[in-house]
């Protein structure tokens, strides 16, 4: 796709970000591209990816301009000169996709999310950066903290989900995958009990079905029930009461999104291939690993062996 | 426990409440970024016997299973230390480290974080709990006195009952279990809708048992029979408002009848007691984090007993005896828990009591008798050192009879490794006297005139006092499957209080003896004597609860709980006891209260994925229960269970074949008067 270029200018150091500032205040045909900014709601994760994203890119020559977001409103007349479109968060994108052709890379918003706007726009140039992590990323981690583990057992929400993968995944990982379909939180308990019965913990995927505050509630009750960890994908799943998550900061994503920016070619950036994140965070509930009796190893070695994920 | 009550204290849901729950908006819902209750709190969880500040034993929902047993108290035996006993004329009886009688009035006994002893004797009275053993999903066991966490009368152990949570049930379930002498327990489970934003289950269920059969001993005796018939009824609901707070609902009931007496005497003739027992327990739970929680309960439980009989067997006067009561319990109380910092964390609380009583036998008035205690309790958990925690803790109560108490504790608990820990506690904890004890005159009267005077309290009784110490070592070791624990302790009892037998003159007009000659108190006006009247050759008497001395209680424990999947699990326990009483200790049976030695051992065999054979054996060394028990030889109990679980995989169907006591009946309690008798029954457990 062709990105429309007003002026080539690459700023540096010191003295492009003094001209990024002045940039603000003046026309934006002294910037390499104009970049708007359209978050989900102003407030929360979009709005810390927002002030991220501002500040990582601070040097990087464009002109980034904070387009409103999807509850109050957004910025039309910036958004239909823009020559890409950052939305954080999947109403951000949709709210962007309905109303401009302009080239969205769409953030801070889960794979499943993404294809549901692919679809819904399929003529739109449109990529992502998404949250999921690589389930042999969680894995790992599980590995990390459980080594005797044989068995993982997880749950899906949608038959068209690639359990296959997951599987490989696990494979890969030394894993035996136990999952069950369940078409709703109806069918949750009796998913659950199916799968935790035979598993040594309990994988938990961001799907729409399975991931609401109750559901994740239902979840956490009867792991704890069958005295399985959760391994999960966010801080709040963690805080909540699963033993550890991989997960990814709206800073991690600003900034990989920043990387990209640098990287891309000033004149014609494409959009690069929908991807998911290469940075992440592993978070720990020790109170949960005490009640289990699971030993936590330092951050350090633990990252190190969900690393190994990564760089395979 | 460094959590007081660690009593799954969640959301009660009432209708008016469900049209504000705001957990789940699916247009914006965000998987990643979006908040969720904190549920599992460290008051949700089981605190790991490596992390406790004293000995703890968890019976999980495996264990329950596997033991075959379908009664509460029961399941007691699998913990170290503990044995139970049952008898004809009352409740069943549990104790730790011995010193027991029919009435367990020293172990806190609690459902979800709701005390159930009675305010009447301050025991439990198992067989009329408003809870089924298929709704418990562990029960957690501090072994020992822990006044500082639990306020007074937590003064032999804690036990804590605590029930499935329904967010974690769906569909519906119906067991069945029908063996031999017309046994019967037939129980159902009915979870609510999962959409909905208020989880329930209502769950009930009919039991019918002969306990004792008439029993014949050496002397020619015949002695009274028990059979029991229950009815429960639970419900329970639990609503999460919003990411933090959480209410819950839990309402029960249990009645029934028991069948006692013996058959063709004419002093205690065959009867049915009634019994009814109800409660009402709401809570409400702010999470700040997974240590920090702010949670307000209230509860009310009551329970009523109606029994009687005419004795005559001093024809022609006929003397009705009459049990009749009503007592209740309400109960409020908040607790707070934060971390300070890394290393200071902290627990504050507060609650205060009334309980009431009206048995115009017992207390010799139509009256209620009530009393309001209060109290106050926290601990400090500091980590000078990353392997080292030191909990100080402490509960101050203001009792309605005992006045201000104050329970201390100070725990060591320094990790060895990170799945082993040594731990060193200290502490001095009460038990304050009964409504009972305190204040009982229980007569039995003829017109206006009193015939038996029999339960006495003693003027001016103190708190019994038990300072405690032990030493232990908890090791967990996940990769092995292997749990350890390993303790000695040493407790010093003063004021033990205990009744004891005192008398009256022989003759009206003589002259009451001193207290030295047990000479009962100048009893109430009124007092005429069936022995007056028949010229009985013995001398009145009364039971007077007094104290009754300070004696001292050496021991150790182990247990060891080791699992792998698809072969099974083990779980061994033994315990060893030395109780040395004073001289001034007034019933020598004190020393020979507790069995040299306890052992339990529970073996789980998977034999397929489908089969599942388990093993009980509990045996005890002899010993003496106390007044109205008796010596029991040593003796060893053996319980086998053989299950199959059909249906579609992962479903909870389960068919099984349990006996109990397959090696022949045993003398339970008093080996003169009761012999429990062997069980052999086959459940059904269905699910959807």
């Amino acid at each position: 796709m062709r990105v429309r270029l007003p002026h080539r200018l690459v700023l540096h150091g010191w003295f492009g970000c003094g001209l990024l500032w002045l940039g603000l205040l003046l026309p934006s045909t002294v910037f390499a591209l104009e970049v708007a900014v359209v978050v989900s709601q102003p407030a929360g994760p979009h709005q810390a990816f927002a002030d991220a994203f501002g500040r990582v890119t601070a040097g990087l020559g464009h002109r980034i301009v904070l387009a409103g977001s999807a509850r109050q409103g957004v910025d039309d007349r910036v958004l239909a000169r823009a020559d890409l479109v950052v939305a954080s968060g999947e109403a951000a994108a949709a709210a962007v996709l309905g109303r401009h052709r302009r080239p969205i890379l769409a953030t801070m918003l889960s794979r499943e999310a993404f294809e549901r706007l692919r679809r819904r726009h399929p003529e739109a140039a449109l990529s992502a950066f998404t949250l999921d992590q690589p389930a042999e990323r969680q894995l790992r981690l599980l590995r990390a903290l459980l080594p005797e583990s044989r068995r993982v057992g997880a749950l899906v929400g949608d038959a068209g989900f690639d359990r296959e993968a997951l599987a490989s995944a696990a494979d890969r990982v030394g894993l035996a995958l136990t999952t069950a379909v369940v078409a709703g939180e109806s069918a949750l308990i009796r998913g659950l009990e199916n799968v935790l019965r035979d598993s040594d913990a309990f994988l938990a995927i961001p799907d729409p079905l399975l991931s609401s505050p109750s559901a994740a509630r239902a979840i956490l009750l009867t792991s704890y029930r069958f005295r399985k960890p959760v391994i999960a994908f966010s801080q709040a799943y963690v805080e909540a009461g699963a033993l550890a998550a991989v997960y990814t900061t709206p800073e991690q994503v600003a900034t990989e999104v920043a990387a990209w920016l640098a990287r891309a070619r000033k004149d014609k950036p494409r959009l690069p291939a929908p991807r998911g994140p290469a940075a992440f965070e592993i978070a720990i509930n020790h109170q949960v690993a005490r009640a289990l009796g699971v030993r936590v190893d330092d951050e350090a070695s633990l990252r190190r062996l969900t690393e190994g994920a990564a760089s395979r | 426990m460094s959590f007081r009550r660690p009593a799954r204290s969640l959301a009660l849901g009432l209708g008016a409440l469900a049209g504000a729950l705001v957990l789940h908006d699916a247009a914006a819902a965000d998987p990643f970024f979006d908040d969720i209750p904190i549920v599992l709190t460290a008051s949700r969880m089981a605190q790991s016997p490596v992390d406790a500040p004293v000995a703890v034993s968890i019976i999980d929902r495996e264990m329950i299973e596997a033991s075959g047993f379908t009664e509460i108290h029961d399941l007691l035996r699998l913990v170290p230390g503990f044995l139970v006993a049952d008898w004809a004329d009352g409740s069943p009886t549990v104790a730790n480290h011995g010193v027991g009688d029919a009435y367990d009035r020293r172990i806190k006994v609690m459902i979800d974080g709701r005390t159930v002893n009675s305010p009447l004797f301050g025991n439990t009275a198992w067989q009329d709990l408003p809870l089924r053993v298929d709704d418990i999903e562990r029960v957690e066991v501090v072994r020992g006195p822990n006044g500082a966490a639990y306020g007074a009368n937590a003064f032999q152990a804690v036990i804590n009952l605590i029930t499935r949570p329904p967010s974690t049930e769906r569909g519906a379930a119906l067991m069945s279990r029908i063996g031999r002498d017309g046994f019967h327990d037939h129980g159902f489970r009915l979870n609510g809708s999962a959409e909905g934003a208020i989880d329930w289950r209502l769950s009930g269920s009919h039991r019918r048992a002969v306990n004792f059969r008439p029993f014949l001993n050496d002397n020619g005796a015949l002695n009274g029979r028990e059979t029991i018939a229950r009815s429960v009824l639970n419900l329970g609901v639990e609503t999460q408002l919003n990411t933090r707070d959480a209410l819950e609902l839990l309402v029960g009931l249990s009645e029934g009848g028991s069948e006692r007496g013996i058959p063709g005497d004419l002093a205690e003739p065959e009867r049915e007691d009634d019994t009814r027992s109800r409660f009402l327990h709401l809570a409400w739970r702010r999470s700040f984090a997974a240590d920090s929680e702010f949670s307000l309960q209230y509860y009310h439980q009551d329970e009523r007993v109606r029994a009687g009989w005419l004795n005559t067997a001093y024809a022609p006067l006929v003397i009705p005896v009459e049990l009749d009561g009503d007592s209740r319990r309400d109960d409020l109380e908040l607790q707070y828990s934060a971390s300070l910092s890394p290393a200071w964390r902290l627990l504050l609380g507060a609650g205060v009591r009334r309980e009431a009583a009206r048995v115009s036998s017992m207390f010799n008035t139509g009256s209620t008798l009530s009393g309001t205690s209060s109290q106050v309790f926290g601990s400090v958990v500091w980590s000078p050192l990353a392997r080292l925690k030191v909990d100080l803790g402490g509960t101050l109560e203001d009792h309605h009879y005992s006045g201000s108490l104050f329970s201390p504790r100070v725990a060591f608990n320094y990790a060895l490794t990170h799945e082993s820990a040594l731990r060193l506690s200290a502490g001095v904890s009460y038990r304050t006297p009964s409504l009972v004890e305190s204040r009982a005159e229980q007569v039995v009267r003829v017109g206006s005139e009193i015939k038996q005077l029999q339960l006495r309290a003693g003027e001016n009784m103190q708190p019994e006092r038990v300072k405690h110490l032990e030493i232990g070592y908890a090791a967990m070791y996940r990769e092995l499957g292997l749990g350890v624990d390993v303790r000695a302790f040493y407790k010093r009892y003063d004021d033990y209080i205990d009744d004891q037998r005192c008398f009256y003159p022989s003759r009206p007009w003589e002259e009451p003896g001193s207290p030295a000659d047990r000479m009962c108190p100048p009893p109430p006006p009124g007092f005429a004597p069936y022995e007056y009247d028949f010229h009985v050759a013995r001398r009145p008497r009364s039971y007077l609860f007094q104290n009754a001395g300070t004696f001292s209680m050496s021991g150790g424990e182990f247990s060891v709980d080791w699992r792998r999947r698809g072969w099974g699990r083990v779980v061994l326990s033994q315990a060893v006891i030395d109780i040395d009483a004073d001289e001034d200790i007034l019933d020598r049976d004190f020393e020979t209260s507790a069995p040299r030695s306890i052992t339990s051992l529970l073996l789980i065999k998977d034999l397929s994925p489908r089969w599942r054979a388990s093993l009980g054996y509990y045996h005890h060394a002899g010993m003496n229960w106390l007044n109205d028990g008796d010596r029991v030889p040593a003796d060893g109990r053996l319980d086998l269970k053989l299950a199959r679980t059909f249906g579609p995989a992962g479903s909870d169907n389960e068919l099984a074949i349990v006996a109990q006591s397959v090696n022949g009946r045993y003398a339970d309690f008093h080996e003169g008067r009761y012999r429990h008798e062997p069980a052999l029954f086959a459940s059904l457990r269905l699910g959807w």
